[in-house]
């Protein structure tokens, strides 16, 4: 979009015009120094670093540890701790306002559960369900991008059940939300969560035993499904195009010797550039004070490298009459290739990624609305989902690749509400097969998973009218629902 | 040994407790109105032979995500014996079974069954012995005994309201009346008649509306029926 047509646009509320001026003004500068080869691949399109801009001045993804704000309160902020529920919520809501990200953001605000838990001795049922749901009114309407992101579980806590009964009764897309479920999670509480999502499309899932044995205890799901440190985040996420490399490829062969090799070669200089300039020119962590006061620190920081289109770079690699997700060679050669991206990503070490001994995580990215004709991550394409049991099987084997996020999606008939304990099942045998991330939702819900984040139906339909809407994820969403069919999901009976 | 099935579905949220998978069996001792899939009724028409071994190592595949297996058809207790057999493979697998059944055959035949089996499923058509007959061409003798003498392994009585057919108090009265005197505990579904895959001319038959249900509903709670619900 040109300046004049952000000013003058008839669908943009005025934050979000003043955001994407903002974009504008740092894409004006030219600071990154970029090979020719890299540039071509991005010109390409086989590089993309999902509009994270020319002038990276702070990291992508934030995970403050609030905790830690919780028990000091903020300096810089004028506030100290907090000592009782309405007092805790309020400093939440203040901090949140000055926690950025790539979208201007929070896409993390806490294990929500946890920090609020200790504030409800004493505070009837009540007092605790109105100042909770006034909280998630108040995200939701100020907060106005739907990657922001709050966990809760994997202990069943007096306001574990308050927010998944807030949750229910409010509808709303904001915040993104994940459960933490460990092998010791309650039955009960997972239910009244599966039950949740049959009407409001979440809480996600995560399981805690992968993340845990990756990360050890300390972390968090962010944004779509990105497992990061707490106190850390990630600098960066920038994605490679696997089917349009694999496009370039004269056979298998040359994709495995030549194209994946130099893909990731170029990722990796590009991402590396992108990190020394927000780690050592931007300032940021030299001025934040969020540093400052420990709420983040620069050693727990990574950096993300996403791939997507692999269904597509298999079906366009094997055979004719071989498809992803439906043949044997075919996914056989799909793990092949994450074998293979992994190891080459693994090979090189960046100092600046401490949190992670230097290595960059593997995430599965979750596509955006332009993306006709390749899907994300290592998704099935819609349309060509297989049978559920088929579906899940095929995907988990994939989840062990991606610390930093993957997830799979499914949409069930509304009768699946009369029997919540199928999902529960459904939910326990994805995890025992290794599925790392997975999501759930009502064919009939008015809010639906569009990807890695949630947007109402309605809303999309009033921003089609060409009526301004709140979110700006709306506009991605409308998109993703027009180029990349998520509105036909396969609905499972 | 091999059994004759229509499909098998992998997971299902409508056949029993939890997530399960579902076999349906090919043939039909009853012929009722209001089947949905009446392509299973005659044993010829569609299907085909799956090995047990094969059948149950489909389910042992499927073993992470379910609750257990729901033999249903058709009629599946026409292929007991061979039922039988998988349900002995499985049993190291500690698979919960159900069977969802008519009832219609001999009582040794689902003595032996219930060796076997976690519980029945049980669709009743009709209490009255006509209507029962206008419904499925057949009387309800041994089905009424058979829900007697083993209704302690039932896990839930099925029944579809038909307009026309089986929807009038007195009919109801019975039949919540009948299983009420066994067991007030049993869960009992009243199931709304749907117009989907039935044959004509009774694909014309209007659903009864969520008022009768409802209706019926608190007539079984009132004659002390616990579980009882409608769909």
């Amino acid at each position: 979009m040109s300046i004049d047509s952000i000013v003058k646009s008839r669908h943009l509320t005025y934050e979000q015009k003043l955001i994407a001026l903002a974009r504008e003004a740092e894409n004006s500068l030219h600071v990154l120094n970029i090979s020719e080869e890299a540039q071509k691949f991005r010109d390409e399109g086989i590089i993309c670093d999902l509009f994270e801009g020319n002038a990276p001045y702070r990291p992508r993804y934030i995970v403050p540890d609030y905790d830690n704000f919780v028990a000091n309160g903020s300096k810089f902020l004028g506030l100290k701790p907090p000592t009782d529920l309405e007092d805790l919520l309020n400093s939440l809501l203040i901090l949140y306002k000055h926690v950025p990200s790539i979208t201007s953001f929070p896409v993390f605000i806490g294990n929500l559960d946890k920090l609020i838990d200790p504030f409800l001795v004493d505070v009837d049922d009540d007092r605790a369900y109105k100042a909770v749901r006034r909280f998630f009114l108040h995200i939701d309407r100020t907060i106005s991008d739907s990657f922001c992101h709050a966990n809760i579980g994997p202990e069943s806590l007096r306001a574990t059940k308050i927010i998944l009964d807030v949750e229910k009764e409010l509808q709303n897309t904001v915040p993104n939300l994940t459960m933490i479920i460990s092998k010791d999670s309650p039955k009960e509480m997972v239910l009244q969560a599966l039950e949740t999502s049959m009407i409001s499309s979440k809480p996600s899932f995560a399981n805690h035993e992968i993340f845990e044995s990756e990360f050890g205890p300390n972390y968090a799901i962010a944004s779509c499904y990105n497992g990061l440190y707490v106190g850390g985040g990630s600098y960066t996420l920038t994605r490679l195009n696997l089917h349009f490399l694999a496009e370039k490829a004269e056979n298998k062969e040359d994709f495995f010797k030549k194209w994946l090799p130099l893909g990731v070669e170029l990722m990796i200089e590009y991402m590396d550039e992108r990190v020394r300039f927000i780690s050592d020119e931007s300032n940021y962590f030299e001025t934040s004070f969020l540093v400052k006061e420990s709420l983040i620190y620069k050693d727990r920081f990574t950096a993300m490298l996403g791939m997507f289109g692999l269904a597509e770079a298999v079906n366009c690699l094997a055979d004719s009459d071989q498809r992803f997700g439906h043949n044997k060679d075919a996914d056989d050669l799909g793990w092949r290739i994450m074998d293979q991206l992994d190891k080459l990503v693994k090979n090189h070490s960046n100092p600046l990624l401490s949190a992670t001994d230097g290595k960059f995580l593997l995430h599965a990215q979750v596509g955006i609305d332009s993306d006709i004709g390749s899907s994300p991550g290592c998704r099935i394409p819609i349309g060509e989902e297989p049978d559920i049991l088929q579906h899940i099987k095929q995907a988990s084997r994939f989840h062990k690749y991606f610390p930093s996020g993957i997830g799979d999606i499914f949409q069930f008939e509304p009768t699946y509400r009369d029997n919540i304990e199928a999902l529960y099942d459904i939910l326990k045998g994805s995890f025992k097969e290794g599925m790392r991330y997975i999501t759930f939702y009502a064919s009939d819900s008015d809010i639906v998973r569009i990807s890695g984040y949630l947007v109402k139906k309605s809303e999309i339909e009033k921003l089609r009218s060409g009526k301004a809407v709140l979110k700006d994820t709306t506009e991605l969403g409308m998109g993703a629902a027009d180029n990349l069919k998520v509105m036909e999901r396969k609905i499972r009976e | 040994m091999n059994l004759k099935i229509n499909k098998i579905i992998n997971f299902s949220s409508v056949d029993g407790p939890g997530n399960r998978l579902v076999v349906f069996a090919q043939g039909c001792n009853l012929n009722c109105i209001y089947c949905h899939n009446p392509e299973t009724i005659d044993y010829n028409q569609e299907g085909y032979m799956i090995e047990v071994d094969d059948l149950v190592k489909k389910i042992v595949d499927a073993k992470n995500f379910i609750s257990g297996v729901t033999f249903s058809g058709g009629e599946c207790s026409l292929q007991y014996k061979e039922i039988i057999e998988v349900c002995k493979k499985l049993k190291k697998h500690q698979m919960k079974i159900m069977l969802d059944t008519n009832f219609s055959e001999s009582k040794e035949v689902y003595s032996e069954l219930s060796e076997h089996i976690e519980a029945f499923i049980v669709d009743l058509k009709a209490y009255d012995e006509n209507i029962h007959k206008r419904l499925t061409g057949k009387d309800n003798l041994q089905i009424l005994q058979n829900i007697e003498r083993f209704y302690d392994k039932i896990y839930e009585v099925r029944c579809v309201i038909v307009p026309g057919y089986n929807d009038n108090e007195k009919e109801m009265i019975s039949m919540f009346e009948f299983i009420n005197s066994l067991d007030n505990n049993i869960n009992v579904k009243l199931i709304k008649f749907r117009p989907y895959g039935v044959r004509e001319p009774y694909d014309s038959i209007e659903s009864p509306n969520d008022d009768l249900m409802e209706k019926y509903l608190k007539l079984g709670n009132k004659i002390g029926l616990k579980n009882i619900y409608y769909k």
